[in-house]
């Protein structure tokens, strides 16, 4: 039993309580000390060590650490401190509050132990989520926030239904889960909301690029990996996960192929990226689990990189477009090296990190007998440094002048992080050995440095800089948005909304006493955010409406029989 | 095509691609060959630039088709 005090999760908790009644220079210091703070107890604590409380009834075991978790947990407080070093401008005591909760909340999650504490952290991430996303007051944010809101409440049903029902059973551990009852597989498919496996992704490429530059590094950090933590605990070696990485990890592919917005871009390369890690915990060999632990690790750091130098770019120059950029190699230069050893390291280029750990993945499915895996795989890695590598820096960096110019100059603290991150990538890419592989969870040997891999890695490479280059007309951006599968539940979404204020509407007049005025606004407010994609005709608004009444109604039934 | 034969960057791509290919057939054949491609020297190569081809002319059709939409002004 080891003193709860010493939780890497506490000084997150505190210093998210203090930030709103501290100074702004206060908030600056107490966003580095709480990462500092988490390092410090989480190396106290050694392998084995698990802490609980009882309340209500419930043994919350809200600290396990192993090496899974250990992995994940170092991770992410790394990453809390750069990015707090990166968001110093951003001073604010909502911002400040908002991401301090979320690193501790990510935190919380991979070090849980118990299904319920797990819940716990796992809802306080979509809450303080949310915020970082409210708080960055970019026009669309509110909106996108709600959908964001919608789709994790619709996760968070399924994963609490799965809990609760296992608990029933008197299982309330959180350990590996077989796919033989209901409960589990509503588990399973919430974790993978949280994962953004198509078709449950949306939320990511909506909400990322709406949040402010700060608040984007943060977000792209925690919520998709700690679902690949609790992936890879719950639910290694099943099968469904193959496919739905190698899918995940082409899906993001061809939506980066149409996107104008260089967050979003970003944003659906993590969905790709993940699918690797996803990929690896199906695949569920100690290969392909240390495969996915370094990925995520690795991940965090070339995809904050990432995020960071396009943040400098929008801070800088106030545009965040391919179609408006162009042209800003020279002014700022830094930027871009910065930004290339980012697109490097996710490009899998030998020497950055990317190469040690993606590597992991793929050769861990060609080990498995998995040929279309591995080829797919490899497609994907294609798609990764065409986009990020290539498309990104090209119509950002050179390209044609669009008028873009620096209005204000990039602040020292976020070169500052930039750096440290872009260290991190560097250093754990040329001495695995001697860094990331010594905090792998499982036995399994790798040599990522041989000849043939540097081969193949740089063949790949050069095929996809010779297939942009013939192809760099067609590549720009373009002035257009991309319809995500969104469409397919916000479209029918929008119709019962309005369908639904259409009737109370009706049944005000009928009435005549209720105020249509305030009644209908509420409706009219929240149709205006989920209707993103457009509204069906009226038909369908009906057919809809009437079906969701009556699937509930049967649904209710169907529960207290 | 002439432009094409004649531009030095795909000139120095695609010799650097030819050299790469060469380097593996001769001197670093794939370590533990389990699939077909294995066997092929050059098959990252061919992955590289084949299915950058492929990948993009394919997203920009299914682009035109259904993806794309004009931009709205809350972006």
């Amino acid at each position: 039993m080891t003193n709860l005090l010493l939780h890497p999760v506490l000084p997150f908790l505190l210093a998210a309580g203090l930030a709103p009644v501290a100074g702004a220079m206060g908030r600056r210091l107490l966003s580095l000390l709480a990462p500092a703070a988490a390092l410090a107890s989480l190396l106290s604590l050694r392998a084995g060590a698990e802490m609980s409380v009882s309340v209500i009834g419930h043994d919350w075991v809200l600290l396990r650490v192993d090496g899974l978790a250990y992995v994940f947990a170092l991770a992410f407080i790394l990453y809390a401190f750069i990015a707090a070093v990166y968001a110093w401008e951003d001073s604010g005591p909502g911002p400040k509050a908002a991401s301090l909760g979320l690193c501790g909340a990510g935190v919380g999650v991979v070090l849980a132990g118990d299904l319920l504490s797990l819940f716990l952290f796992w809802e306080w991430l979509t809450v303080t989520s949310l915020f970082v996303i409210w708080f960055g007051n970019t026009p669309g944010a509110w909106a996108a926030g709600v959908r964001y809101l919608i789709f994790h409440l619709l996760g968070a049903v399924m994963l609490l239904m799965g809990i609760l029902a296992r608990m029933a059973d008197g299982d309330t551990a959180f350990t590996a889960m077989a796919l033989d009852h209901w409960s589990s597989w509503l588990i399973l498919a919430g974790m993978m909301t949280n994962a953004a496996v198509p078709p449950l992704h949306a939320w990511l490429s909506d909400a990322y690029p709406r949040a402010s530059v700060f608040g984007t590094v943060f977000l792209a950090a925690f919520t998709t990996k700690a679902a690949v933590y609790a992936l890879a605990r719950g639910f290694a070696g099943v099968e469904l996960l193959v496919w739905a990485g190698t899918i995940m990890a082409l899906f993001g592919v061809v939506y980066a192929v149409l996107e104008n917005d260089i967050r979003r871009l970003l944003a659906y390369h993590i969905i790709s990226q993940v699918g690797y890690m996803v990929a690896g915990v199906g695949l569920g060999t100690a290969l392909a689990l240390n495969g996915t632990a370094a990925h995520a690790f690795s991940h965090i750091f070339y995809k904050g990189l990432l995020m960071m130098s396009a943040g400098a770019v929008i801070y800088a120059t106030g545009r965040g477009k391919l179609t408006e950029l162009g042209r800003l190699a020279g002014p700022l230069r830094w930027t871009l090296v910065l930004m290339m050893i980012g697109a490097f390291s996710i490009s899998g280029v030998p020497l950055f990190n990317g190469f040690v750990s993606k590597s992991m993945v793929v050769s861990a499915a060609a080990y498995a007998d998995r040929g279309a895996v591995e080829l797919l795989l490899l497609v994907a890695s294609m798609g990764t440094f065409l986009h990020t590598g290539l498309k990104l820096p090209w119509f950002t960096f050179f390209g044609k002048d669009q008028g873009a110019r620096v209005q204000r100059p990039v602040p020292v603290s976020m070169y500052v992080a930039m750096g440290l991150a872009a260290a991190v990538c560097v250093v754990t890419g040329v001495f695995p050995g001697a860094t990331l592989y010594v905090v792998l969870p499982f036995d399994a040997v790798y040599e990522p440095f041989t000849s043939h891999h540097f081969v193949e890695a740089l063949q790949l490479l050069t095929g996809t800089a010779l297939g942009f280059w013939l192809l760099r007309v067609k590549l720009g951006g373009e002035p257009t948005m991309t319809r995500d599968v969104d469409v397919l539940y916000l479209g029918p979404l929008s119709g019962m909304v309005n369908g639904a204020g259409a009737a109370i509407e009706g049944l005000g007049h009928q009435v005549g006493r209720l105020n249509g005025g305030v009644v209908n606004g509420t409706w009219t407010r929240l149709y205006g955010y989920v209707s993103r994609v457009g509204t069906p005709p009226f038909s369908v608004q009906s057919a809809i409406t009437v079906s969701a009444i009556a699937g509930g109604a049967w649904f209710f039934i169907w529960l207290l029989r | 095509m002439r432009r094409l034969l004649t531009d030095p960057t795909v000139a120095g791509l695609a010799a650097l691609l030819v050299v790469l290919v060469v380097v593996e057939a001769v001197f670093v054949p794939h370590e533990k060959p389990r699939f077909p491609w294995h066997f092929v020297p050059g098959y990252a190569a061919l992955i590289g630039l084949g299915a950058c081809l492929v990948v993009v002319l394919l997203s920009k059709v299914l682009g035109r088709m259904v993806l794309q939409r004009p931009e709205r002004s809350d972006d």
